[in-house]
């Protein structure tokens, strides 16, 4: 022993510095990924899949999901794209304000929104006697599904393609139509490809939320099998039923969210290697 | 060993300070609360006051059980009630997930045995009203509903309780019973089932839902038509020989380790608790 002090002080020191966040980091992790661990350990077991998407009610459920969140996402770059582009691009009155309206969405309980969507297309809302009168009928149907998907989804497909349009740089496209290429030729050549990791990334973000809204399509839309029963929705009522089968949802729930998060990561770095070659 | 020289400490005390004390400092408040704020959020789970028992009960009995619930309550003055209400199958799902229920009171009789047979209810269940499946039409008719028939009619919007839900259950059944009779048949109910635009998982979110004006009719009980959220409702009437009825039981899980959530589910079954529920429109007469 030499020194012992110094030796305990070294380790108080330069120890707990070097050490010390991955103790309650690690408490964090085990927190996270026991769950997940658990889920597939329970569900991953025999054929609680292959059961699962045998049984009608799931394929269903299977199937209204598919559709409704591709519905969403086709509508949430038709009508969102043009707006993150003004967003990244333009100057107007009132900015800061569509800015901020448009994260709303994003904060908000996803129940608020079913409840604010039931008041304002809702037989009994502001836009419900509109509708009865033309014989439309909004609430419990799969459009309110995709409605519903729409409003939670659509801001995270907005935010990452405003951020995609604002990094491109300008000097490529001013240099575009230097050589005579037209605007829209110009958008369509260089800003698009370049914002595109953006978008695609943005794309996966929405997905996975539209995959998994719940609260607003339930207050919204209902729970009625093969109309507006999508999958998180199937888990609640299987989940009462048959446990296996809510399992088994849950796991191919879990399975395509992990898919598109590797696409949204994937997404991210295919923009940082196009920053950097360029 | 040497004894540490003034300046050695000194030395060792700054290289301590230089390389964590603001690590230290920032670390050990921020830890105790994390761990604070941890065991604390462990420890509300568990550490339920002593003389609390816990009510898991079908969302149809909400009125009569806070009637008796306060009743119990005068009568025991120890005793501290907590009623948790929903459909009684999802009660039961979170009682065999192992959820800290004390009493499991179902709408249907047959739930509570089976979780006797699983080992998590101790004594007899107890069976203590009934009750019967009823139509109820949203506020201001907006479906123009005025018989069983029309329920059948184009537009017409219904909600009705998911199967697993004894709520869910009766009404099926009413519509089986119609579906074998001569005026009815298999076309009305194949109709009626293509009204449906959504299924609850209990009863209450079926009135819930023509509260809201988003559905014409709902498939409920009796009892939930004298409820204040249906005081604008009215209920369709059926023919007597249309009649399903549901039976509610009532058992207490184990482990009961103050006898009181057997005491509570005998309690169900007195003079004072059978006049509440009769005043509440239950059967708790014989069949």
């Amino acid at each position: 022993m030499i020194d012992p002090e110094r030796r305990s002080v070294k380790w108080h020191g330069a120890r707990i510095g070097k050490y010390g966040p991955w103790i309650p980091a690690a408490f964090l992790l085990a927190f996270l990924l026991l769950p997940l661990i658990a889920l597939v350990s329970k569900g991953a077991l025999g054929d609680a899949i292959p059961n699962a998407l045998a049984t009608p009610v799931v394929r269903q459920a299977l199937i209204l999901s598919l559709a409704t969140s591709f519905a969403t996402i086709v509508l949430a770059v038709a009508f969102g794209s043009p707006l993150a582009y003004l967003l990244a691009r333009r100057d107007f009155k009132g900015k800061e304000i569509v800015d901020t309206l448009v994260d709303l969405p994003l904060v908000l309980p996803p129940v608020v929104a079913g409840v604010a969507l039931l008041m304002a297309f809702g037989r009994a809302g502001l836009l419900g006697p509109a509708f009865d009168f033309a014989g439309l009928r909004v609430g419990f149907s799969t459009v309110a599904v995709v409605l519903a998907q729409t409003f939670v989804a659509t801001p995270f497909f907005v935010r990452s393609a405003r951020a995609g349009f604002a990094s491109v740089d300008r000097t490529l496209e001013n240099a575009s139509r230097t050589l005579g290429v037209s605007p829209s030729r110009t958008f369509i050549r260089i800003t698009l490809p370049l914002a595109a990791p953006a978008l695609l990334a943005g794309i996966a973000m929405a997905w996975a939320r539209a995959l998994g809204e719940f609260g607003a399509t339930i207050m919204f839309a209902g729970n009625l099998a093969g109309r507006t029963r999508t999958l998180p929705l199937a888990i609640l009522t299987s989940m009462e039923e048959d446990l296996d089968e809510a399992l088994a949802i849950s796991l191919i729930l879990l399975a395509v969210s992990f898919v598109l998060l590797v696409i949204f990561r994937l997404a991210g770095s295919w923009g940082k290697f196009a920053d950097a070659a360029r | 060993m040497n004894a540490p020289t003034p300046s050695r400490v000194w030395r060792a005390a700054i290289r301590l300070r230089r390389a964590s004390v603001r690590q230290i400092l920032w670390m050990l408040p921020i830890s105790l609360v994390a761990a604070a704020t941890l065991v604390a959020s462990l420890g509300c789970g568990s550490a339920r006051e002593r003389n609390e028992i816990v009510i898991f009960a079908a969302a149809s009995l909400a009125e009569p059980l806070r009637q008796i619930q306060m009743d119990f309550e005068d009568a025991n003055p120890d005793a501290k009630l907590l009623l948790h209400l929903a459909g009684s199958q999802q009660l039961r799902t979170q009682i065999e997930l192992g959820a800290d229920a004390d009493v499991f009171i179902s709408a249907d009789a047959s739930m509570v045995d089976d979780l006797r047979r699983q080992g998590l209810i101790d004594g007899a269940t107890l069976a203590f009203a009934r009750n019967r499946a009823a139509v109820l039409i949203a506020p201001g008719n907006p479906g123009s509903i005025r018989s069983i028939a029309d329920l059948a009619n184009d537009d017409v919007r219904l909600v009705i309780g998911v199967r697993a839900v004894p709520a869910g259950r009766a009404a099926r059944e009413l519509l089986r019973l119609l579906e074998n009779r001569p005026d009815y048949g298999p076309e009305f109910t194949r109709r009626v089932a293509a009204n449906v635009i959504s299924e609850e998982t209990n009863v209450r979110a079926v009135v819930a839902r023509l509260a809201l004006g988003e559905a014409d009719a709902g498939f409920v009980y009796v009892t939930d038509a004298s409820t204040r959220s249906a005081s604008e409702m009215t209920a369709l009437h059926f023919p007597p020989e249309i009649a399903v009825e549901i039976l509610y039981g009532a058992g207490a899980v184990v482990p009961d380790r103050l006898g009181l959530a057997g005491e509570f589910v005998r309690y169900l079954s007195s003079t004072s608790a059978r006049q509440v529920f009769a005043d509440h429109g239950f059967m708790v007469g014989g069949p």
